[in-house]
């Protein structure tokens, strides 16, 4: 024990910061209805803007660090709650793809406006140390754990003690209520978004001074928040607060068994694990806070049982495909064979999230599975490399189980968590152990060869390539027209109606997540040749986000949307020069933002807003893969929301358990 | 007469947060009978009607189909047993034609029968049959979605016939129609008592429809059965009559 206190007290300073985020986190979910994944990037943003002021322009501490967060903070809390207000109603898928994509947009803003190079951010609190028996405590892990502690209260007393408060509780317990008396909820939201804007940009300066200041590190890092503030059911600051303590301390415990390899990476994966058993623990108990969503409003006919028009647009892709060697330079096939495997993935993900609603971001784990089986038993030349592919696809299968785990009793949010939390531990226990995945310095992937025939050449791979995509999306027509497409179409959405008919809903549900799992896997051989060496990064998190928003601004219930994806991704590896390149990521991502609604993508987002444009978007074959002949569009609603129609509670909504 | 039951409950108790919903309650549903299901809101209709059909586990008590206990079967090996329900808010998907709706839950009751040979025929064709006695053939290749409300009922009660239940719950047919619209319900569930012998359950607060069309009534009062008889019997039950005070004379 007289060895262990030590990083109890290390672990507890460190937490600290962990409960100051979450508390920000609890505080919008709470009052505003809505749980922000950007949070990470709003840290992130605030961190850079502060390093800007201070570092980069000298301005002294005590105007920078309160004009960071008494001015750009709340101001940008205020953005999000423009942004974030009129989905209050709308599905939580939107709402979740709305603030991922934000999420992005703040990634690609940072490079921009502050250069996208890595840098260090010294405390804004004293270094040095002072002495607590044998332990050196730093003064800036005191002064943060001190700075929680005061935040902590100062948020107990302002929701306790004061009129705002009162407010707050009051639109927390029933909005509808609280505006029937009086109380502006709008006015309470936009008061707590920027009060949580404020608490993002804290703890962002003061991870990035012991975390280092980059685009992408900050923001996973800030995740390990989500797992107090899911302890706290979202809902309760001191369980937050207490949560984010506990995981300092669990993981400074665990850290007293130092940097042996394998505990150094549990330590590191601690709040994702967390949060991934916290989820599956709670599972029925946890609720999205109570309000009935509206469906989305699809627009586009009816699914159909005619696949007729369907395969000539697949026949018309694949003969366009054939040809495009012919014209296409060496790299530009490279470049297209990577959209075209991306949209092999992005198949799965539109089965998955788009036709059974089930929202995935850990698709690239499997993918990861499939690329590494490859490169373990596919042989030194690639002869084994067909039934690798296929093995690599079944050993993603239980994988794919496990995490359609939650799935069975979370959906939306929770489901989303979920799939997130275990993307990153697979990232960090999994992909990054260099027996499995040959670590940080890469692992080769054999391209295929049957018999004397070597599909080595660039040109060769894209047939490969091209051929598996077909036969993927000849797959999903036959699927979407089908027994299966029905079942999926009912599940997503009622799943109580297609229960009380007969629809074995947990059997259903894990299906679609082997079955995706499957593809991703199969496809994930082919990513793996395709790179030829492959590293824990290209199966990150970060790019199983990529694929999400890229199939969401395809057009995340169709076919075509796969591909659309397919082709964006392509596009982003273009050799770009000057503005195109740099704008490309920040304009994929502000897509996400205003596209998310449209479950039929950008072509249908176009069309609505275009009215004229609706005759042309049918003869195209985003309008139309997917679909059957009918030609009855539904009544589009409005982008403000305004259209949506109020939700009647349904008796689902009210029994269950 | 407690054999001969299609559907019974026995002693169900079901509460929420410490709120009870149901206590102690019985209930059966006699095939080749229309059993209305009257209360007062709040009463625990939707609740009970939650427990019969699987979505909601009683703190304790038994479910009955005929002679087989079914309490803790979850609701889709229900359904393929013969329960079928239509909801208070239509539940179609709105993605599908109504004709696929239809399909979609011929498939779902029938489990891997599906997979048979020549399931597929058989499955349009008694699709097409229920969409012409229900009269929705002219709706087949419509969108589910934007339906009128009167059309998606009739739509949901021909997604429940196309099971081929033997028991059927209806939550609430009659509301939002028109009263033309609410007489040809009552004659159609008539008729599938009439012709097929099904047990059909009814929750509805049109009390003329349910005086006219019901065989049985039980009447539920704050989770608590208070009346059970005949349409004639419950109306005199002058617990009913205080129950139902002031909208009684609605009926």
């Amino acid at each position: 024990m007289s060895q262990l206190w030590p990083f109890l007290v290390i672990g507890l300073l460190s937490g600290s910061v962990y409960a100051l985020a979450a508390m920000g986190l609890v505080l919008t979910y709470r009052t505003a209805g809505v749980f922000n994944f950007a949070y990470g990037a709003k840290a992130m943003f605030c961190a850079f803007t502060f390093w800007q002021l201070r570092d980069g322009w000298h301005v002294p501490t005590w105007i920078s660090l309160p004009l960071v967060l008494v001015v750009v903070a709340p101001a940008m809390g205020l953005a999000f709650e423009r942004i974030m207000a009129p989905l209050r109603a709308v599905s939580a898928e939107v709402q979740i793809v709305v603030s991922l994509g934000l999420l992005a947009f703040l990634q690609a803003l940072v490079p921009l406006l502050y250069g996208g190079q890595d840098r260090s951010l010294p405390s804004i609190l004293p270094t040095s140390t002072f002495g607590v028996g044998s332990l050196r405590v730093g003064y800036d892990q005191l002064g943060t754990l001190l700075i929680t502690a005061a935040v902590g209260g100062g948020l107990w007393l302002l929701l306790r003690r004061t009129g705002f408060g009162l407010a707050a509780r009051a639109v927390v317990d029933n909005r509808d209520l609280a505006e029937l008396n009086g109380i502006g909820a709008d006015g309470v939201a936009r008061v707590s978004w920027m009060l949580s804007s404020a608490f993002a940009a804290l703890a962002g300066i003061l991870l990035s001074a012991s975390q280092g200041l980059d685009v992408y590190v900050l923001v996973v890092v800030v995740i390990y928040a989500f797992a107090p503030a899911v302890l706290g059911r979202l809902v309760s600051l001191p369980l937050a607060f207490a949560g984010g303590l506990g995981l300092g301390v669990a993981q400074g415990v665990l850290g007293r068994w130092g940097s042996s390899g394998t505990v150094a990476d549990v330590e590191t994966a601690i709040p994702y694990i967390a949060l991934f058993a916290l989820l599956v623990g709670y599972g029925g108990r946890l609720k999205e806070s109570g309000r009935d969503f509206a469906p989305l409003v699809h627009r586009g006919p009816v699914l159909g049982a005619s696949t007729g028009r369907a395969f000539a647009w697949l026949a018309g892709l694949g003969a366009v495909g054939l040809l495009a060697p012919a014209v296409l330079g060496a790299s530009l096939v490279d470049d297209l064979t990577y959209g075209i495997v991306f949209a092999c993935i992005a198949l799965t993900l539109v089965v998955l999230t788009g036709w059974a609603g089930q929202i995935s971001l850990a698709q690239f784990s499997f993918v990861g599975i499939g690329a590494v089986v490859a490169g373990h038993l596919a042989g030194p030349t690639g002869s084994w490399f067909f039934p690798v592919m296929v093995l690599g696809g079944l050993v993603a299968v239980p994988i794919g189980l496990l995490v359609g785990l939650p799935s069975l009793r979370l959906s939306g949010l929770f489901l989303a968590l979920a799939t997130m939390a275990f993307a990153l531990l697979m990232d960090d226990l999994v992909f990054a152990r260099s027996d499995v995945s040959g670590g940080y310095t890469g692992m080769t992937v054999p391209r295929p060869a049957v018999g004397g025939w070597r599909l080595q050449s660039t040109t060769a791979f894209y047939y490969l390539a091209l051929a598996v995509l077909v036969l993927f999306a000849a797959t999903c027509i036959v699927i979407r027209h089908g027994r299966l497409g029905r079942r999926l179409e009912a599940l997503r959405q009622s799943p109580v109606a297609a229960s009380t008919l007969g629809v074995n809903v947990v059997a259903t549900k894990l299906a679609v997540f082997a079955l995706c799992a499957f593809g991703a896997g199969v496809a994930g051989a082919l990513y793996g040749a395709l790179r030829r060496t492959v590293s824990p990064s290209d199966f990150s998190f970060s790019s199983s986000l990529q694929l999400l928003l890229l199939v969401v601004i395809g057009g995340r219930s169709l076919v075509a949307g796969a591909v659309v994806a397919g082709g964006l991704f392509a596009t982003e590896l273009l050799p770009s020069t000057g503005a195109t390149g740099r704008y490309l990521p920040l304009g994929v991502a502000a897509a996400v933002v205003v596209v998310a609604r449209y479950p039929e993508g950008i072509l249908s987002f176009l069309g609505d807003r275009l009215g004229g444009m609706t005759a042309l978007l049918r003869r195209l074959p985003a309008g139309r893969w997917g679909y059957g002949d009918d030609g009855d569009v539904p009544a589009a609603a409005g982008p403000s929301g305004a259209a949506i129609a109020p939700a009647v509670p349904s008796a689902v909504g009210t029994v269950s358990p | 007469m407690i054999t001969e039951a299609a559907l019974r409950a026995e002693a169900v108790s079901v509460s929420f947060g410490g709120v009870a919903a149901l206590s102690d309650v019985g209930f059966s549903a006699a095939p080749a009978a229309i059993t209305g299901l009257i209360g007062p809101n709040g009463a625990g209709k939707s609740t009970l009607f939650n427990v019969l059909c699987g979505l909601v586990a009683p703190d304790s008590g038994t479910v009955w189909m005929g002679e087989r206990e079914i309490t803790g079967w979850p609701a889709h090996r229900r359904a393929r047993q013969g329960l079928a329900r239509t909801f208070q808010r239509p539940e179609l998907f709105g993605r599908l034609s109504v004709r696929d709706n239809l399909m979609a839950g011929w498939e779902a009751s029938r489990g891997w029968g599906v997979m048979r040979r020549g399931a597929e025929a058989v499955g349009w064709a008694r699709v097409d049959a229920t969409l012409d006695r229900m009269g929705l053939t002219q709706l087949s290749g419509r969108s589910a979605d934007g339906l009128p409300t009167g059309q998606a009922r009739l739509v949901e009660l021909a997604r429940a016939l196309v099971t081929e239940p033997r028991v059927l719950l209806v939550d609430e047919p009659g509301a939002g129609l028109d009263p033309e619209e609410t007489a040809l319900l009552g004659e159609h569930l008539r008729s599938l008592v009439a012709d097929d012998g099904l047990a059909v359950v009814l929750v509805e607060h049109d009390m003329s429809l349910v005086m006219q069309i019901c065989d049985r009534v039980t009447v539920l009062e704050s989770g608590r059965r208070i009346a059970d008889g005949t349409p004639e019997q419950v109306r005199r039950d002058p617990l009913v009559v205080t129950a139902y005070l002031g909208e009684e004379d609605a009926a």
